[in-house]
């Protein structure tokens, strides 16, 4: 068992990560833990976790700004946010119910190392188009600060944009500051029946190019739609092809007519009412129609247009169940478990149709095996190296987290 | 103004992510960083042997 670590303050975790660089450490950088069975297992001599680092540092409703220590758990962020009306803009999912991960325990510094967005993504941007400033120690334990309070700092390199998605392997955050928005008034969701995978994909582009502000767009196959809670979705045994509409309450009726007049080719909708609404897209955020069991679970990135063909290809290999997020742009892929995670026909299959590919759920060897993200083309792959050399030079900050030695 | 908004360590992190993909500062060397910030510095691109 390694050597936990809690640091309460910023030059605690100075003093532990210079002690480790001097030893040459490596350290398991966590939040609540909650994401540990995702990507690769790390071996660390030491555990930091960033749990005693908690609090909202700054909340101006007004400026639509917050800033929170790494730690503080995002249900809390939240509350404090919906207590004023707001919100987080791109809905950061929850990975733990679909890889037996704790629920509800994710921290918001681990919301923005790992860049999760959910369905709001298609409208307001991912995480890291929110943060908008970082304070982080890095692998030579020295504090530093990127960014800042407000949308227009346009000094220097925006260092935190870039550590949104490095999954702790370059610096260590202690302080995140973000951009909110306000919940709006009324949510409505409007849903298409039956279609196949082409026709639904066609069906979100179509209601994307609509000027109604749709704040999310998800196919789920008959399969998947099938272990909604949703009562009435769950029992019609069909493909449901939802987009969701948020505004005031006026707006959102107009853009309701307006889209289901666009869309009227493809069959007769279906409405989810504002309770309804909230309900239906906080499973997708939980990704409750992927349970947590002993299939693989992949993530690919696509073109929105040749997503369709892409899963048809992969069924050529093996069977696979996929919800479409984002229009199209993102696949989760339930597959049967194999040795190797399918990961030869996965990659070969992207790599032809465009898209990258994230192995999200697989047994722990598996996932030490394999490649779970996206292969790096060589001269990217000169520049992460170049980039972990110039962060963590002794190579301590989460090691292996996203590619075996680096 | 860099010296002012950012700390010497904030600097370094910022200058060292240019020393990676511009290992000899030939592109717009003055431009985003003071020069005598980079004087003041160890060699950036000494880093990179690390």
């Amino acid at each position: 068992l390694s050597d936990l670590q809690r640091p309460g303050a910023d030059w605690e975790l100075q003093f532990v990560i210079a002690g480790c660089a001097e030893r040459r450490l490596p350290i398991e950088i966590v939040g609540s833990g909650s994401k540990r069975a995702v990507g690769r297992p790390v071996d660390g001599a030491v555990t930091v976790t960033t749990a005693s680092l908690r609090g909202i540092s700054l909340y101006e409703p007004n400026e639509l700004v917050m800033s929170a220590r790494a730690g503080t758990p995002l249900s809390q962020v939240e509350a404090e946010l919906a207590a004023r009306g707001q919100m987080l803009p791109f809905e950061p999912i929850d990975l733990a119910p679909a890889t037996g991960g704790p629920q509800g325990t994710q921290t918001i510094g681990a919301v923005f190392a790992t860049n999760m967005s959910g369905a709001r993504r298609v409208q307001c941007g991912a995480a890291r188009d929110h943060l908008l400033g970082i304070k982080g120690v890095n692998g030579r334990a020295e504090l530093f600060q990127a960014g800042g309070r407000v949308m227009k700092n346009v000094t220097g390199y925006d260092v935190a944009r870039g550590l949104a998605g490095s999954w702790g392997t370059l610096a260590v955050m202690t302080e995140v500051t973000f951009k909110v928005i306000p919940w709006p008034e009324t949510a409505a969701t409007v849903i298409y029946l039956g279609l196949p995978d082409n026709l639904a994909i066609e069906l979100l582009s179509a209601a994307m190019a609509q000027p109604v502000e749709v704040s999310g767009a998800v196919h789920l196959q008959a399969s998947v739609a099938a272990r909604l809670n949703h009562p009435g979705l769950k029992s019609m045994n069909k493909a449901v092809t939802a987009l969701r509409l948020e505004n005031f309450s006026s707006a959102v009726t107009g853009r309701k007519q307006r889209l289901k007049e666009a869309l009227k080719v493809y069959g007769k909708a279906l409405e989810l009412d504002h309770r309804e609404t909230l309900d239906f897209w906080s499973e997708l955020r939980r990704l409750s129609v992927m349970p947590n069991r002993q299939t693989l679970l992949w993530r690919i990135s696509a073109k929105p247009t040749t997503a369709p063909k892409l899963v048809a290809a992969i069924k050529r290999y093996m069977p696979a169940e996929a919800f479409y997020d984002w229009a199209g742009g993102l696949i989760w892929l339930e597959v049967p478990a194999t040795a190797d995670a399918g990961t030869a026909e996965i990659r070969r299959v992207t790599a032809i149709h465009g898209g990258h590919a994230m192995l999200i759920r697989a047994e722990p060897s598996v996932r030490t095996a394999v490649e779970v993200f996206q292969p790096l083309s060589p001269p990217v792959e000169r520049l992460t190296r170049g980039l972990k050399a110039a962060f963590d030079p002794a190579g301590i900050l989460n090691p292996g987290r996203m590619y075996a030695n680096l | 103004l860099m010296e002012v908004q950012f700390s010497p360590s904030d600097l370094a992190v910022q200058m060292r992510i240019k020393s990676v993909f511009d290992p000899l500062w030939l592109l717009n060397p003055g431009k985003v960083f003071p020069l005598t910030a980079l004087e003041l510095n160890e060699r950036p691109a000494a880093d990179q042997a690390a």
